[in-house]
């Protein structure tokens, strides 16, 4: 042996549910990397852990009934598991996490991962809740039938952790024989046969080689066999079909013979070293879920659940964003104070604070609700919301799996996609992150306040029970709704065709949540967005700047500033109240306000406004609407900044009711703005309200982008959201702005 | 498609009268039974058996409808059928 310890790799395996994830964090503490496996959307989590001189590297595979792979999802831990995965050691040792309560069921995966001849530990978690349902399990003897080591683990408070350490520290020095398979002897014969033609086989050594060849065999139509069987000589196609022949001949249908074997043995182990003392008794979590699945009692207490997430949501989040906003203008403050005028600082403060601030101010929204999620999901209530709503979005031809996330976007679509992950099935987790972003967030509210309380009618109707202002914001919720559901409904159709899988889902005992776990997965996820959503902010917002700030041509300006600075200069002569002074100062706006709108009109933005006018001009916009709108792509919220700057608003004042005043005023502008050159008014109640419509459906957000990309693990969903968001706003707006013309709104 | 119809009449176990089977969903609330069969595209059907329902597994029904609520030894576990995809089993007599 080498001097340097080794590095053992250690896999996670278990079915979904089962304390993996608890049991790896407990293991790994905070030495743990999440990321992608490449090509599929996949998480991949690793940790390290150093026990006794012994270091290890952890793999925490995601949770799986079997390992008969459909998919190239289901194929990672496979692959992982016999070390084709791509920049990963070859596993040497694996933990197979069981839950007690489930010992049978359990038994069935554990049966696969053995056939692997790697040194196993089981860890067999969950015994609080089994000792709860009357199940008593004999370790000693359950180590014994199974022929490898058990221990018992409680992960969620951390017992039976070191146990599990020295278990590892075992198997690593004195790797020992790992029993038999249950499979029939004529399937074994077929499988070291198989292994012998494998493309890879030298590489993989015989054990892993033999388990390979055994899910090629058993797993008929499986991934497996497409990808090899696509790109590996001919021989092999041929020795597997004249493999299946032969056992098809004697009898042995393969997917019942793995089955059957399998069961079989799981039941005589389990009948082994398992006890049911008595009569089942009605549990806790019995009477709790008599209540919380009734179809009234059970939804109204959802409806109570979520209403209460959300209040907290935006109540809680409301301070917490108010002090980013002050601190990304403190920050802003300090450098124009700083630096002198010029690129840099206005990269600085326009592209840089302004651009990574608008990134900030999510972040305490998507926390928020990342809490809730945990504490939910960690207590067992997220499952039975999924029963309740599987009924209502199984119309959709989705599951109940998409509901949180689907409701969570209605506070932010981030945290939204981020949360579809809890859909197994791809094609449907893929749906609810295309149709997530359609859903009313809130960073399109400060949009709708502007434009509703400008353009629309304060109008009241039933006696001031109903605004019209009100329905018109009620009208965009239901607009995002409606497109999300119908969208949802044509991919399920077109993109995403072919039988959905069973749906099937556990519900878990319920038990008090832990604050540690929930705390954990919201520094995960929070981390996960700043990384990805703040890279690709940034380079959005530095180029959203460039495209504002360039060609910077002092020249055309040069006759505003001489002015300006006479202006200034005679300004400071003048008695102070008197009305030259008044005049002075307006004189001075004024340029200020020329200034601004010279530079526009010749910056890059302004030319691609101007480029693009004839596409926006159906939608009845202008070359500033169309500049407005285009420099919102990093975040939609900043086209109220955006629309300011373009239509004078002024500087934003400060001190107290500085908002609202500032608000008001730009209502006042917007309201007086004309066609260029022109008296004709340009906003109208018609292109009020294309704008409103193009704002609820357009995928203005580059931080959804970038998650969308993180967790597609690909470009392509991405750039196909924007596409196809961004078509339907633009003909969606073009309907409403000329049926809205044509009805004669004004 | 493949359909894996097993023609098995049900195990005969004392006191389990032994009915046709009927779908999974339509057992009441409380009413137990026996895994009769299930009915799908194989690879679906695999799957169901994978998870644990194998022929004569016996489950109870904790909340009948589409989707259902079912124990399965101890733990419950939410189900939803569908055109293709169904479980069926043999009921057993109403436990009171
Ligand atoms: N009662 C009890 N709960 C546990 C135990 N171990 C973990 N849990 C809880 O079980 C739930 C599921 O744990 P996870 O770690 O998310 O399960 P997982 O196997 O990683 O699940 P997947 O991510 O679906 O693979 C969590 O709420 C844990 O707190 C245990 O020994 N007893």
């Amino acid at each position: 042996m080498s001097l340097l310890p080794r590095t053992w790799t250690v896999a996670l395996i278990g079915n979904p549910n089962t304390g993996k994830s608890t049991l790896f964090s407990a293991l790994a503490g905070i030495y743990q990397h999440v990321g992608n496996y490449p090509g599929v959307t996949v998480e991949k989590k690793t940790g390290r852990l150093e026990s006794d001189g012994q270091r290890y590297e952890l793999v925490d595979l995601p949770g799986l009934y079997s390992l008969a792979a459909r998919s190239r999802d289901e194929m990672v831990a496979v692959d992982v598991l016999v070390g084709n995965e791509p920049g990963m050691a070859p596993v040497d040792l694996v933990v197979c996490v069981v839950d007690a309560s489930n010992l049978q069921r359990n038994l069935y995966l554990l049966s696969q991962v053995l056939e692997l001849g790697l040194p196993t530990v089981v860890a067999l978690n969950m015994l609080d809740v089994a000792a709860c349902q009357g199940i008593a399990i004999d370790v000693p003897r359950l180590e014994k039938a199974l022929g490898v080591p058990v221990v018992a683990t409680q992960a969620h408070k951390r017992l039976g952790i070191s146990e599990l350490k020295k278990a590892l520290e075992r198997l690593a020095s004195n790797s020992p024989a790992v029993p038999g398979s249950p499979l029939p002897e004529a399937i074994r014969d077929e499988c070291r046969n198989l292994s012998a033609l494998l493309p890879a086989a030298d590489a993989l050594g015989p054990a892993r080689a033999a388990f390979l060849a055994q899910r090629l065999l058993l797993d008929v139509d499986g991934y497996l066999e497409r990808a090899v069987l696509s790109d590996s000589p001919v021989g092999l196609r041929d020795a597997l079909a004249a493999a299946r022949d032969r056992l098809g001949q004697a009898g042995t249908d393969l997917r019942q013979a793995e089955l059957a074997a399998r069961h079989e043995w799981s039941r005589r182990v389990y009948t082994d070293t398992a006890r049911n003392s008595g009569p089942r008794r009605a549990t806790r979590t019995d009477k709790l879920d008599q209540l919380l699945t009734h179809r009234v009692w059970g939804t109204a207490i959802l409806v109570l659940v979520m209403l209460v997430v959300f209040q907290a949501v935006f109540v809680w989040a409301e301070p917490a964003m108010d002090l980013i906003d002050q601190g990304v203008h403190w920050c802003a403050g300090q450098v124009e104070a700083r630096m002198a005028e010029g690129a840099l600082r206005s990269l600085l403060v326009d592209g840089i604070i302004h651009g990574v601030g608008g990134v900030f101010i999510f972040l305490p929204q998507i926390a928020i609700l990342f809490f809730f999620i945990a504490i939910l999901e960690d207590c067992g209530y997220l499952a039975r919301a999924a029963y309740l709503m599987d009924k209502l979005m199984s119309r959709v031809g989705l599951s109940g799996k998409s509901f949180l996330p689907m409701l969570s976007s209605f506070a932010c679509a981030i945290p939204g996609v981020m949360a579809a992950r809890v859909v197994e099935n791809e094609r449907d987790r893929l749906t609810t992150i295309l149709v997530s972003p359609l859903l009313t967030c809130s960073a399109r509210l400060p949009v709708y306040a502007l434009l509703i309380a400008a353009f629309i009618p304060s109008r009241g109707y039933l006696g001031g029970l109903l605004s019209l202002q009100g329905l018109t914001l009620a009208g965009l919720y239901l607009l995002g709704i409606v497109a999300a559901v119908t969208m949802a409904l044509l991919f399920k159709r077109t993109l995403f065709r072919g039988a959905s899988p069973p749906f099937l889902l556990e519900l878990p005992s319920y038990k008090l949540p832990s604050l540690r776990t929930a705390v954990y997965r919201v520094v995960e996820r929070a981390l996960i967005f700043l990384r990805c959503a703040g890279t690709l902010i940034l380079a959005v917002s530095v180029l959203v700047w460039a495209a504002v700030y360039y060609p910077h041509d002092p020249q055309s300006l040069a006759p505003l500033r001489a002015r300006q600075v006479v202006v200034e200069q005679e300004l400071q002569t003048v008695a102070a109240g008197s009305p030259r002074q008044t005049e002075l100062q307006q004189e001075l706006d004024h340029l200020q306000r020329q200034w601004v709108e010279q530079q526009q009109r010749q910056s890059i933005l302004g030319r691609i406004g101007q480029w693009i006018e004839p596409v926006v001009r159906p939608l009845g916009w202008d070359w500033r609407i169309g500049c407005a709108v285009v420099a919102s792509f990093p975040a939609r919220e900043v086209v109220v900044a955006t629309l300011g700057v373009i239509f004078n608003a002024g500087d934003d004042p400060a001190g107290e009711g500085a908002k609202e005043e500032a608000e008001a005023r730009l209502q006042d502008k917007l309201q007086q703005a004309t066609w260029e050159g022109t008296d004709r008014p340009l906003f109208g109640i018609p292109v009020a309200l294309s704008i409103l419509v193009f704002f609820a459906l357009c995928a203005q957000c580059a931080a959804t982008l970038a998650v969308i990309r993180r967790e597609t693990n690909s470009w392509r969903w991405p750039a196909f959201t924007f596409a196809y968001m961004t078509g339907l706003a633009y003909v969606a707006a073009l309907v409403t702005y000329q049926v809205t013309s044509w009805l004669g709104w004004a | 498609m493949r359909m894996i119809l097993t023609s098995r009449t049900g195990p005969a176990v004392a006191n389990t009268p032994v009915n046709a089977p009927i779908p999974l969903r339509r057992l009441t609330a409380g009413q137990s039974g026996q895994i009769a069969h299930i009915t799908g595209r194989a690879e679906h059907v695999h799957r169901l058996r994978e998870f644990g329902l194998h022929d004569g597994t016996e489950i109870e029904m904790f909340r009948p409808g589409n989707p259902c609520i079912f124990r399965l030894a101890g733990n419950k576990v939410c189900f939803r059928a569908d055109d293709l995809l169904d479980v069926l089993v043999f009921p057993a007599g109403l436990r009171c």
